[in-house]
């Protein structure tokens, strides 16, 4: 079923080659960035308008990745830096603060509130980034909802609809449009089209492109496979708590994903 | 309104922190501390202002003390705050030093039993501190903010929510409500009881929040109803009394009526309600039609 929204994704001509950015100054580079017991510190560079796949089997370290770059869980080691030097980030709002944002894997428990409508979680962030004392005015608000609901197709009957009460493909739109009304230059996607129904999931993808030809750049971390290969520039791939490979180009093919997740196991089997 | 005006000041602080999914139990006990340090400094030769300062300081430091446990240490709000309701009478009990701390002093006296424009002063200062409340939370963003960290603490701070300043900020507002509503008792008998003060408000504070609407699993919360809580507490405890029911009784009749408000408002019996109502006006039409048709 997603086949063939991915093979239109791919007839358009949306992965872009990058060849061309090689010699290109990165726009944040993540050096040695680790946690004890968490993540083995790597590097990462992130480029303007890339997308970067992670990809890995569960329990392999991506999303504590993710949670690492943005703070949730602190670095012990490395620096994060783009061109006007060092960035310090020991928790999310110093993250966002830098210009990154996080939708995160657990939509229910981690991204929507889902008492608030719709209009109070898509202006949420925004107004966490502005601080209390000076709140998004009503109207504002409004405009801003009516514009993503439009913009993401957002299927709800009302903005002013709880969360909690819409289908899972919406809620995570919700959750996009959050962020995207941050405008970040970095927007990290844990997982963005788990358990949620086809149709939202093309359109998600889509909007990865989209967004990305207007010069974000994104982090994904799927699963799926078949999506990594249809929308990322890169892959990184993850195991045992370890950045273990990086494919760029042609070489982003499901078999070549899957011989570095599983050469660990066979490397393993051979020290036995 | 003037005898519930405690009441009505520790409702609009309790449902902020009720607001968090959060519950502050100790405010019974800050009217006691903080009476007893207003009390205090008074005794020790100081004025008005200085008594004010010293009584707010130490529901802030309270409140504090509750929002740190609560935001940093993490531990469950009616836990952190069971540890002050019980240890702060003792604290109020040494700065008294066990006695009931009286005083002299018309200034301070007046906040508890004065006029001001023919309207007692503890009115004014619960309306005052409502209006004020109502005017922060809802013109600025703290509204919003407060309810995000109710419904869901997790997504709020990763969507950049200041969480725990927040957390501190709330129990601090309760702190300082109840320091208020601890001025106007102490100013009232003249006098800081350490024992007695205040003593079983906290209760009264969580049941007006609750009469108001407000849900303790947090989110939207509307301080105006909380407010109007205290206030039916009050005119039940005033009513009961004045109908001449032995005091024995009030508590008792309270409950009941607290249980009646509370059916009423409980989603699932309203629903039942109204499904019952459509029954007996359908049913009834129906024999009215069958009428018809015999005729």
């Amino acid at each position: 079923m997603l086949g063939r929204e991915l093979d239109e994704a791919e007839e358009t001509g949306v992965r872009r080659d990058t060849e061309g950015r090689v010699g290109e100054k990165p726009l944040l580079s993540f050096k040695g960035i680790g946690r004890k017991n968490f993540v083995e510190p790597f590097d990462l560079e992130v480029h303007k308008g890339e997308v970067v796949g992670l990809a890995g089997l569960l329990g392999s370290g991506r999303t504590e990745t993710a949670e690492l770059i943005f703070g949730v869980r602190t670095a012990q080691s490395g620096t994060v830096s783009d061109d006007n030097g060092k960035i310090s980030i020991g928790s999310p709002r110093d993250a966002i603060a830098a210009g990154f944002g996080f939708a995160p894997e657990d939509r229910k428990t981690d991204g929507i509130i889902a008492d608030l409508s719709v209009r109070e979680n898509i202006a949420l962030a925004l107004q966490a980034s502005r601080g209390w004392a000076r709140p998004i005015s009503r109207g504002e608000q409004e405009r801003l909802a009516s514009e993503y609901i439009e913009k993401l197709d957002i299927r709800t009957s009302s903005a002013e609809k709880p969360v909690g009460e819409l289908s899972g493909g919406n809620q995570q739109k919700v959750v996009l449009a959050r962020w995207l009304a941050m405008n970040p230059r970095f927007l990290i996607l844990d997982e963005p089209t788990r358990g949620i129904d086809v149709g939202a999931h093309a359109e998600i993808l889509h909007l990865i492109h989209q967004i990305t030809a207007e010069g974000m750049s994104i982090l994904i971390i799927s699963s799926e496979l078949d999506e990594l290969i249809a929308v990322t520039d890169r892959v990184i791939v993850v195991r045992d708590r370890r950045h273990v490979a990086e494919l760029t180009g042609a070489e982003i093919a499901t078999e070549n994903i899957v011989k570095a997740i599983a050469s660990s196991a066979a490397k393993k089997r051979e020290a036995v | 309104m003037k005898r519930g005006a405690p009441v009505a000041l520790l409702a609009i602080g309790m449902t902020l922190v009720v607001a968090t999914r959060g519950i502050d139990l100790s405010v019974g006990t800050v009217i006691a501390i903080s009476g007893a340090v207003g009390a205090a400094t008074i005794a020790n030769g100081y004025g008005l202002v200085p008594a004010l300062v010293t009584a707010i300081a130490a529901g802030l430091a309270a409140g504090l003390f509750n929002g740190i446990l609560v935001a940093f240490i993490g531990i469950q709000p009616i836990v952190a705050t069971l540890i002050l309701m019980i240890s702060g009478r003792g604290i109020a009990q040494l700065i008294t030093e066990g006695r009931i701390l009286t005083f002299n002093l018309p200034s301070f006296a007046f906040l508890g039993s004065g006029d001001f424009l023919g309207i007692p002063v503890p009115v004014w200062i619960w309306v005052l501190a409502a209006a004020l409340v109502i005017f922060l939370v809802r013109r600025t963003a703290l509204g919003l903010l407060i309810e995000a960290i109710g419904v869901n603490r997790k997504a709020s701070a990763l969507a950049g929510v200041n969480a725990r300043v927040l957390l501190i900020a709330v129990y601090m507002a309760s702190g300082f409500c109840a320091a208020l509503a601890g001025i106007i008792i102490t100013a009232d008998i003249r006098g800081a009881d350490a024992n007695n003060a205040g003593l079983w408000l906290e209760l009264d504070a969580v049941l007006a929040t609750v009469i108001g609407g407000n849900s303790l699993l947090g989110g939207r919360f509307s301080i105006s109803a909380a407010v109007i809580g205290a206030m039916i507490i009050q005119t039940i405890d005033t009513g009961i009394l004045l109908a001449g029911f032995p005091s024995e009784y009030n508590l008792v009749i309270k409950a009941v009526l607290v249980v009646i408000i509370l059916v009423l408002q409980s989603p699932n019996i309203t629903g039942d309600l109204k499904f019952l109502r459509q029954n007996l006006f359908g049913g009834r039409a129906k024999a009215a039609a069958r009428q018809e048709a015999g005729k």
